[in-house]
């Protein structure tokens, strides 16, 4: 007796203790549980369904399809959906094309190299889509080095700013990561030991990655595919700035519409934007699933093997063929391809924010800081700035809560719960981002909250929010229940168990996720445009406004300045991060 | 009498990765249908050796050769070898009969012969219609089965299996030995089994191979490698054993090994020319426990027990003794009295029972099979 008593006074635990009623532990989780699904269906109900709503009810007249019928039937307006579409069919393949054997080659490489490639690929999101637009217009503009290297070559060529070639070499670079990094990631699942089991098996090069290497990252080509063609489908900036009104496309006619208040006509617009990509990402799932579904396979008997397609079995065949040296440079060529289109831009961009003269070119004339200068003395970038900062930290925080409480629910709920909350978190990346800002524009205007601070961040949090799920339910997913069940019986209080074994594990994910909703936020450019109204100013709305007037170089100054804030932070968060196996 | 070629001869074979000598000028032969366990701690080279035998990574000196034919520079897909790894890395895309039917396909068969081999595999294993499984609805066992048909239904003269029951549990693991077994005596495939676990290695292997830093110290069977050790580690891996250094002494038609401060006579043998300082093998079970030391012809030594280990149908006592520490297991009855920690007994052995070992410095190059076809035995060592 003495001795219990001792013991269980060393080790801090009560000698007796008193039980939660399960009546309590009920209520406490329904009410946990009741909270959280209120705030998730408030926020995704407002931002998300009731836009959505809202886009399809403005479209509608009397009758009901008049404005479909009226815009399908003007040739300009059918032959832009035409022009939009097949740009980003364009962009998929040559993205598909290059970054296949860029991501193949990058799983072949040594750990160091790989880290280095995918930073290489990486490096641009350091600045923000529209500087790196703007410095592709110096690159492909009068008597930039594009044009001087098509003269080399015999090719004359004004600019390639107003041509369609323009339009897709900078959609290639600025979706080629997105594929690349999807690509890798279902490439690094495999075992290369699996081609070991195929080539024993009799399997030659060639068969062994038809039959066993290509099959398996199906999946990730399709996710690739459908990301960067929603992308490029819904993309404004760089058609807007690259292609000019001679490439004219559905988001930029969207825009025009909704700058003169023609609701119905920008609805319908983007209603029929949305069909046309639901159209053909259905045709293309429907492919990808006739080539790998399983009921067929049993159906037709065990030794049937359907994705034996004997096009592709030939192609194996001759790919055995084909030296391995030449198969290694190759894939090796496609990456570098990949990371000079994907880094060129950043290269430049110091050499235009250090030129003298008032216009943008490349080559540049002299060295001068002289719009370093400008910039600096120049308040309004500096406001613009702070208030992208702002909102970024502001949006980052909602993205991250309702990730968080989105991933919660579908980690330990149902399945009918998890299917909608997945559906919904994931629905920004699968509806182009011109239908959304449409609708949003609509829902504020009613509600009253153009150019409101939290109501943009909200909106901003949406967009990130595909991104924070992912990272947060990896997170969740990955941490072993059981370790709080340990630090339970170690005498850890509910609130010490989540303190200092659950959250320092789960840290790392919030953090990536968090880093990555301000990058969404501090990036955005179609949305804002529309919910900000007049005297709200953020960095991409002040940078778009200056390629609107001057195209002077002041915007490769601020990028320059955006790259050089960011690797400081980068190598103070490096250098303070607390050593492993130490104290924070 | 013609001779047979080995179904697997490796000769001089050296492999390197960078610095590291994975498998250092190993010399195997393996004869048709045998069953050989290849054994050895992490690290030893054992993967790589199998490697090399499928084909994977081509060796950087010396031969491989299947079936009297120099395969050294063949690729895997033409060398008709069976290969199944601890992860049994089944294509996940696939269903059980597409995997299994990979190879078939692979060589062109027709798809009803591809049919029915695939079948008649699934049936040797006994997974008769699991046909159209996923491979993620299989359980761990069923997937190395799998893994199994797979890797036999081309019908290979050579199976290499490279720890495939690692991952499995223990009754599992002993389930799927006695079926290996079977499966080898009735298919007559020669089998090339890597494994870490010595029990497994002398339980099912027709012939072991004990390797360590990339060489074979032994080669033998399962009888040899255990009552015979070649090298002190070899003695020590395969079961504990006491292993102590004494000095040769000629005696009367015999030669004495003596070690320790009372002379105690390690080993008595005839005498082969040794070297004047040895290492003598004693296996626990062959002490005995000498109460009142009255035998007669036993070598002696005064044990201090520090700890005792009750195994069931025998007892393992751990002590100090004048040669150092000392490793007894020894048959338990009910009832008998058992040496308590700290005190004092006294145990026995046979000098003429123990051992001689060479030390690990010391490895032989393993010459086996040579002008000899129809035995998988190897020599004891020649001292």
């Amino acid at each position: 007796m003495a001795r219990t008593a001792v013991a269980s006074g060393l080790s801090g635990f009560p000698s007796t203790v008193k039980p939660l009623t399960s009546a309590h532990v009920w209520l406490l989780r329904w009410s946990v549980r009741i909270a959280g699904s209120v705030i998730l269906l408030a926020f995704f109900g407002v931002i998300l369904v009731w836009p959505m709503v809202v886009v399809l009810t403005r479209s509608l007249g009397s009758p009901v399809w008049s404005s479909y019928a009226a815009q399908l039937a003007t040739p300009a307006t059918t032959a832009i959906l035409m022009r939009t579409l097949a740009t980003a069919v364009a962009v998929t393949a040559i993205t598909l094309l290059i970054g296949y054997p860029a991501a193949y080659a990058i799983t072949r490489m040594s750990r160091r190299r790989r880290i280095t490639a995918i930073a290489l690929l990486l490096l641009p999101y350091l600045t923000s889509l529209l500087v790196r637009t703007y410095v592709w217009m110096a690159i492909l503009g009068h008597d930039g080095p594009v044009v001087w290297l098509l003269r080399q070559m015999g090719v004359e060529r004004e600019s390639l700013i107003g041509t369609w070639i323009g339009v897709l070499i900078v959609l290639v670079h600025v979706y080629l990561p997105l594929m690349v990094l999807v690509l890798y990631v279902s490439m690094r699942a495999i075992d290369v030991r699996q081609m070991d089991v195929a080539a024993s098996s009799g399997a030659s090069r060639g068969e062994a990655f038809v039959r066993v290497f290509l099959p398996q990252t199906t999946l990730g080509t399709a996710a690739g595919c459908a990301l960067v063609f929603l992308g490029a489908a819904g993309a404004f900036v760089t058609p807007a700035l690259i292609g000019g009104p001679s490439q004219f496309t559905i988001v930029m006619l969207i825009f025009d519409q909704l700058g003169v208040f023609e609701w119905r006509a920008a609805a319908t617009l983007a209603i029929v934007l949305f069909a046309g990509t639901a159209l053909i990402l259905a045709i293309g799932g429907w492919c990808v699933g006739f080539w790998r579904s399983p009921k067929r396979k049993s159906k037709r008997g065990p030794a049937r093997q359907s994705n034996s397609i004997a096009p592709i079995r030939t192609l194996g065949r001759v790919a055995s063929w084909v030296p391995r040296g030449v198969l290694f440079l190759v894939t090796r060529a496609a990456l570098a391809v990949a990371i000079a289109l994907v880094d060129v831009p950043l290269l430049l961009l110091l050499a235009v924010s250090l030129q003298p003269l008032p216009i943008l070119a490349l080559p540049t004339h002299g060295l001068s800081l002289h719009w370093y200068a400008r910039v600096i003395s120049n308040s309004e970038w500096l406001a613009a700035g702070t208030r992208s900062i702002e909102l970024g930290f502001v949006s980052a925080a909602i993205a991250l809560s309702i990730g968080y409480i989105a991933a919660w629910r579908a980690h330990v709920g149902g399945s009918l719960e998890r299917w909608i909350v997945t559906s919904a978190a994931f629905a920004p990346l699968a509806i182009p981002v011109i239908v959304f800002a449409t609708g949003l524009y609509a829902v504020y205007v009613s509600l009253g909250l153009i150019g409101q601070f939290v109501a943009i961040a909200a909106a901003h949090a949406l967009l990130g929010l595909p991104f924070v799920f992912v990272y947060v339910a990896v997170g969740l997913a990955s941490y072993d229940e059981r370790l709080s069940l340990v630090a339970a019986s170690l005498g850890a209080t509910a609130f010490q168990s989540f303190w200092r074994v659950r959250w320092p594990l789960l840290r790392p994910a919030f953090a990536i996720a968090f880093g990555v909703a301000l990058l969404v936020s501090f990036e955005e450019f179609v949305v804002t445009n529309f919910l900000a109204g007049t005297g709200f100013q953020t960095l991409p709305l002040r940078m778009w406004a200056g390629t609107q007037q001057d195209l002077s170089p002041e915007l490769a100054v601020v990028g320059s300045m955006i790259v050089a804030g960011l690797v400081v932070l980068s190598a103070l968060a490096a250098i303070l991060r607390p050593r492993r196996g130490q104290p924070a | 009498m013609t001779v047979a070629p080995p179904a697997v001869r490796l000769r001089a074979v050296h492999k390197r990765y960078g610095q590291v000598s994975a498998v250092r000028n190993v010399s195997l032969d393996v004869a048709k249908g045998e069953f050989l366990t290849l054994v050895g701690p992490s690290g030893a080279g054992k993967s790589t050796l199998l490697s090399l035998i499928a084909g994977f990574v081509e060796a950087d000196a010396g031969e491989v050769s299947m079936g009297g034919q120099d395969l050294s520079h063949v690729p895997p897909q033409k060398r008709n070898v069976g290969v199944v790894f601890q992860d049994h890395l089944l294509f996940p895309h696939m269903t059980v009969a597409q995997n299994v039917g990979f190879p078939l396909e692979m060589r062109r068969i027709n798809r009803k012969c591809v049919r029915t081999c695939v079948a008649d595999a699934l049936g040797m294993v006994e997974l008769g219609g699991f046909d159209a499984r996923q491979v993620t609805e299989l359980s761990g066992g069923e997937r190395q089965r799998v893994a199994l048909a797979r890797a036999l239904v081309s019908a290979p003269p050579v199976l290499l299996l490279d720890e495939p029951l690692g991952a499995l549990d223990r009754q599992l693991r002993e389930a799927m030995q006695d079926e290996l077994r079977e499966l080898h005596a009735r298919l007559g495939t020669t089998f090339i089994y890597v494994t870490h676990d010595q029990e497994e290695a002398l339980s099912l292997g027709s012939t072991v191979a004990v390797m360590r830093d990339g060489v074979l110290p032994q080669v033998g069977t399962p009888r040899e490698v255990y009552d015979t050790p070649a090298t002190a580690f070899v003695a020590q891996f395969l079961g504990a054993c006491n292993v102590w250094a004494g000095t040769t002494h000629a005696a009367s038609a015999c030669v004495q090994i003596l070690a320790g401060p009372d002379e105690t006579i390690l080993y008595r043998g005839p005498d082969t020319g040794l070297a004047p300082e040895v290492l003598v093998a004693v296996r626990p079970e062959w002490l005995r426990l000498d109460p009142d030391g009255s035998e007669w012809g036993l070598s002696r030594l005064d044990v201090c027990v520090s700890r005792t280990q009750f195994r069931g149908s025998e007892l393992l006592i751990e002590g100090a003794s004048p040669l150092g520490q000392i490793l007894v297991r020894v048959p338990r009855s009910r009832g008998a009295q058992q040496p308590a920690p700290g005190q004092l007994v006294v145990v026995g052995w046979h000098p003429e029972d123990a051992v001689l070992v060479h030390p690990d410095s010391y490895c032989p190059r393993v010459d086996r099979h040579d002008d000899r076809s129809d035995t998988t035995r190897s020599k004891a060592p020649q001292l």
